[in-house]
């Protein structure tokens, strides 16, 4: 049994051993790599592909709701089909992709890169319309299948956009409410578990079970949609008429930091956010810082009032600036104000009283407490991503000029502020001198039992005594009822407030660009509302936070008094009523024809000086005085372009803004009346007048 | 054929076999029964009846004497070429390589066949003891190895080349070659394949093109190449990863059921089999391979001649090297060259041509001595 027949024994079993060795050393080899990778590593294979898993399948949470004050939703989230492939179940990928590209207006080239994606499975549509969606369905493309995802819709396109924010394609919180409460809105997506024994551990052979997602919760807003509505409304009109950079307004419950409207004009739909750039999206309010002005002259009297350095009926005088810390601040008013009590003084925006205040009657150590209690230079806790601080001076820390430097801050120059934190100290002093967190968010909705957990409102603390504030807001309204505030005034309505004019500083230096801003205290025996205007480089002058912002503020706050259910009262006593006159405009008047205007309404003009033309007057108009009150007049230097005629121009058949630019342009300012195309004018078309008069046009739907 | 010679039967290997082929039908149903357009069941009577053809080719194969076969062999040897050649002129194309044959309604692979009949050939080339210890013997077994290798490169078919070259080595270590011939031959084709690795990735030469290059080398690093090549290689360690023990269970498996998992019912069917049917199946899977190489190498130890033996030797080569590389594919210590898993991955010709590799050994058992009487 040798050679040819039989493999001999000694040699060739040898080897034959060797590769039995070899095949049983590679299936050991494989075994221990199967287990390698099936039992120690499995915990890292396992969450991949849960990972994987979770990725692929949709099952996306409904992000949660969004309703204003009274339930209205601001939010929503609805189903919409999306359209996905199974790039390996594809069985012509040129073909599928024209097919869709066609269905869906979608690129061709795309849709093939997509279709030849090593995965397994590709989105190629995320938000079809329910008429691709029937189509795709309809055509049976094998490996194109459709999965439900939900897509954020705001049903008012841009009402409180920049409150809610937008979110992005994810329905992740990009800005706003949508990014802050991110964590609440978002819910959470469907997942696998493994079955437990009741011990808490996994059973190994436990099968896995996929569970379905959580919705997110919803937001109760302190936004009440009707207010910020009108806020919009009129917030638009006022900022298309000034032709200013933007516009913001802001509107607060005192009692409880509740913010009832907040806008910025131009606005936009966080339906299509990707239409307008991030600086239209940015919340201004919240998150830009500018140098307040006479606005801040709050902070400075309520607190010396507080500290008993000075009393309402105390006597100044003002010859027009002030010598303070080596310098010199002056009135806005060339020749000052004369003698005149600090309630005047507040009424009038007297600069140089309050850079006394400011400097040397609180000084820096005894100022600066209060202004970091109202709320400055620190953020406020608002519920609402990216807030700023704001800049305040810290004492101790010049050598030279701190008191200087503390009396501009007495005027509101020299420190920075937001929006929000001027109405957040104003409603301090309107609730009674108690600062209140601001808020956003009043409760959270739970969509599963329809229950609402409400957000308490935070006290932070007090930072003026109630008596103080009672003191402070009677001179408010005395700022109103006399002073520069007029325009603010509402019938059957005590109202008490505080223009504002600034300069705005580039790079260091002040501009002539302006801005105009009033904030004010709505009914002032028992406020219910605080608000704030600011419409930031307006492009008229004299501007005038009395002339521009006021009226604005005015308007705003009536709906809101309506919708607030504030019953209307009697301000002003009947009897006083009587002897009262309006205050007749005379702004842009040549000084002659302003003293007989004035003479004609029972008032006595005053002035110090000389000019041509009236560009100030105090009481500013619509004001109701005694009869026989003086009027101040005061004749500015003017820009050469505010100066002389002007030929009114043909507006008719324009929109709002094309009317605005076209006024602007002949040196007139536009007053809106009604929305839609130019329809009429007055003064009409080829009339001369004073350059900086007002022409009011009247606006109506096209057709 | 003599009825006695049933004693000789091999019914272990037999059942082993059987065992294998259900395991894979079973995995193969749950990978494809969720395909579109096809009926649930389509790839698993596809693969049904592709095994009724190869067990009918078993048993013509077990009624002819070995020995008849070895001499025959030419002619199967010259057939499969022909359709080698036939391929690389009408083939049709898939993946990026021709490797199919249309026959009526059918495909076939003719590089499966070529397997078998390159055995059949060698058996009868290394027989003589004397000749295959000497130069002449190697190089008459290299000459016989080429024009199939060639021809399958040109598909090309880097995976079949690398198991015909597998099955020429086993065969002649079994044949008795000297080992510094086979060291000589071996290292001359291991450097022959880095040269040309490299040569390649250097742009020197176009034999091969960067995909093929990557699925040799993807397996180091898969994650290098994870949109790519690496894909696969990802997916399948996911799959058989997070099935653990005990496996997630039959249509449990989500990576599988997700179509997470590519060419599953294919060359990463022994991925489903790992997710689904946890360590526990992976092991039962290779315990019956590794019954197939221990019946194998009964019969080729007990085998009447060396014909017989070098048969088996050859099958079990074939065996070695699929199983090898496609298991080490899916646990990504191999590279990514598309071998079937015999028996259990779906594929008509590769049921086929295993099923009369395995008729081939059964054949020598059969015959393994003088028949008593």
């Amino acid at each position: 049994m040798a050679g040819r027949s039989r493999l001999p024994h000694a040699s060739v079993r040898a080897r034959i051993a060797v590769l039995f060795l070899l095949a049983a050393a590679a299936a050991a080899g494989l075994a221990g790599r199967l287990a390698y990778v099936q039992i120690l590593r499995h915990h890292h294979f396992s969450s991949l592909a849960m990972e994987q898993r979770l990725r692929g399948v949709p099952a996306d949470p409904l992000r949660g709701p969004i309703f204003d004050r009274n339930m209205n939703e601001l939010a929503v989230s609805v189903s919409s089909d999306a359209v996905y492939v199974r790039p390996a179940e594809i069985p012509d990928a040129r073909e599928t992709a024209a097919i869709l590209a066609a269905m869906l207006s979608l690129d061709y080239d795309d849709v093939l890169e997509r279709l030849r994606r090593p995965q397994a499975e590709v989105w190629i549509k995320r938000r079809a319309s329910a008429d691709e969606a029937r189509a795709v369905l309809e055509a049976g493309l094998p490996g194109v299948y459709l999965a439900q995802r939900t897509a954020r819709l705001y049903p008012f396109d841009g009402l409180a956009a920049h409150v809610l924010g937008i979110v992005g394609v994810d329905n992740q919180g990009l800005e706003g409410l949508e990014l802050y409460y991110d964590d609440v809105l978002r819910g959470t997506p469907g997942r696998v578990v493994s079955e437990r024994d009741a011990a808490g551990r996994v059973i190994p052979i436990g099968r896995t079970d996929y569970v379905p997602p959580v919705d997110g919760r919803g937001l109760v807003l302190t936004i009440d949609a009707a207010i910020q509505a009108a806020a919009e409304r009129e917030l638009a009109r006022a900022c298309i008429a000034t032709l200013s950079e933007y516009c913001a307004t802001i509107w607060m419950d005192p009692r409880n930091g509740h913010i009832l409207a907040m806008a910025l004009y131009p606005g936009f739909n966080p339906n299509v956010p990707g239409d307008y750039p991030a600086s239209v999206r940015r919340n201004r309010i919240v998150t830009d810082q500018f140098e307040p002005g006479s606005t801040f002259k709050i902070v400075t009297a309520a607190a010396a009032l507080e500290e008993g350095v000075v009393a309402p009926d105390e006597h100044f005088f003002d010859a027009g600036y002030i010598e303070i810390g080596g310098g010199r601040v002056h009135c806005w008013r060339g020749g000052g104000h004369g003698s005149l009590t600090f309630a005047e003084a507040v009424a009038h925006s007297c600069n140089p009283v309050f850079a006394e205040l400011g400097g040397l009657r609180l000084g820096p150590e005894g100022f600066y407490p209060y202004v970091r209690a109202f709320g400055f230079g620190q953020r406020l806790g608002i519920d609402y991503p990216g807030e700023a601080g704001g800049i305040v001076p810290v004492p101790g820390r010049l050598a030279h000029g701190e008191i200087l430097q503390w009396a501009n801050v007495g005027f509101g120059q020299g420190i920075a502020v937001s929006p929000l934190q001027l109405v957040t100290a104003l409603a301090a002093i309107a609730n009674g001198g108690v600062r209140m967190q601001p808020q956003l968010v009043q409760g959270i909705f739970d969509p599963a039992t329809g229950r609402v957990t409400p957000v308490r409102p935070q006290p932070v603390h007090r930072v003026v005594s109630e008596a103080t504030a009672r003191v402070f807001l009677e001179m408010l309204r005395e700022a109103v009822e006399t002073g520069s505030g007029a325009a603010a005034a509402i019938p059957g309505y005590a109202v008490g407030g505080k223009t504002g004019t600034a300069q705005i500083a580039e790079g260091g230096v002040y501009t002539e660009k302006r801005i105009a801003s009033f904030s004010g205290v709505v009914p002032v025996d028992d406020p219910r509302l605080v608000g704030l205007v600011v419409l930031y480089d307006l492009k008229p002058r004299p501007a005038y936070g009395g002339v521009h912002a006021a009226p604005v503020w005015r308007a705003i706050a009536e709906t809101a008094l309506e919708r607030l259910g504030v019953p209307r009262g009697d301000s002003v006593p009947d009897e006083a009523e009587t002897a009262l006159v309006r205050v007749p405009n005379v702004q842009n008047l040549p000084v002659a024809e302003a003293e007989a205007v004035l003479r004609a309404a029972g008032l006595v003009p005053a002035y110090d000086g000389s000019g041509t033309y009236v560009l100030d007057q105090t009481p500013v108009p619509g004001a109701r005085v005694p009869a026989g009150t003086a009027v101040a007049l005061d004749f500015w230097e003017v820009p050469d372009h505010w100066r002389g005629p002007a030929t009114v121009p043909d507006v008719r058949g324009l929109t709002l803004r094309q009317a605005a630019e076209t006024l602007a342009d002949a040196g007139l300012v536009l007053e809106i009346d009604g929305e839609g195309l130019a329809v009429d004018q007055n003064p009409p078309p080829g009339e001369t007048v004073m350059r900086g008069s007002r022409v009011r046009v009247r606006f109506a739907p096209p057709g | 054929m003599d009825r006695k010679l049933w004693r000789n039967f091999d019914f272990i290997l037999l059942a082993a076999v059987a065992a294998l082929f259900a395991f894979g039908l079973v995995a193969v149903y749950s990978a494809t029964r969720g395909f579109t357009p096809a009926s649930p069941f389509h790839f698993v009577t596809r693969q049904s009846i592709a095994a009724l053809i190869g067990l009918t080719g078993l048993l013509f194969v077990l009624r002819i004497d070995y020995r008849h076969l070895v001499k025959l062999g030419w002619l199967a040897y010259a057939g499969t070429l022909l359709l080698l050649v036939a391929v690389l002129l009408v083939g049709r194309i898939e993946g990026g390589a021709g490797r199919w044959l249309g026959v009526g309604g059918f495909s076939v692979q003719p590089s499966e066949f070529a397997k078998i009949s390159l055995i059949l050939v060698l058996a009868g080339v290394l027989d003589d003891r004397d000749e295959a210890r000497s130069w002449r013997g190697v190089i008459k077994a290299l000459l016989c190895m080429a024009p199939p290798v060639g021809l399958v490169l040109l598909q090309p078919d880097l995976g079949t080349a690398l198991t015909l070259a597998g099955i020429t080595v086993g065969m002649m270590f079994f044949a008795g070659v000297r080992l510094t011939h086979l060291a000589a031959v071996v290292g001359a084709g291991a450097a022959a394949v880095v040269g040309v690795v490299v040569a390649s990735l250097q742009g020197w030469v176009t034999i091969l093109k960067p995909y093929q290059i990557n699925r040799l080398i993807v397996f180091l690093d898969p994650y290098r190449y994870r949109h790519d090549e690496g894909w696969n290689v990802i997916q399948s360690m996911i799959a058989i990863g997070s099935g653990s023990f005990f496996g997630k269970g039959l249509f449990g498996g989500s990576q599988t059921q997700l179509n997470f998992l590519p060419a599953r019912h294919t060359d990463f069917i022994f991925s489903v089999i790992g997710e689904e049917f946890g360590f526990l199946g992976g092991l039962i899977v290779l315990s019956l391979f590794s019954v197939v190489f221990w019946r194998g190498g009964r019969i080729l130890l007990a085998a009447k001649d060396r014909a017989g033996s070098l048969l088996v030797a050859g099958t079990l080569s074939y065996l070695f090297v699929h199983v090898l590389i496609n298991v080490g594919m899916t646990l990504g210590v191999m590279p990514v060259t598309g071998l079937p898993l015999p028996l259990i991955s779906y594929g008509g010709t590769s049921v086929m041509a295993t099923l009369i590799h395995i008729g081939l050994v059964l054949n020598v058992g059969l015959r393994r001595q003088k028949i008593q009487f």
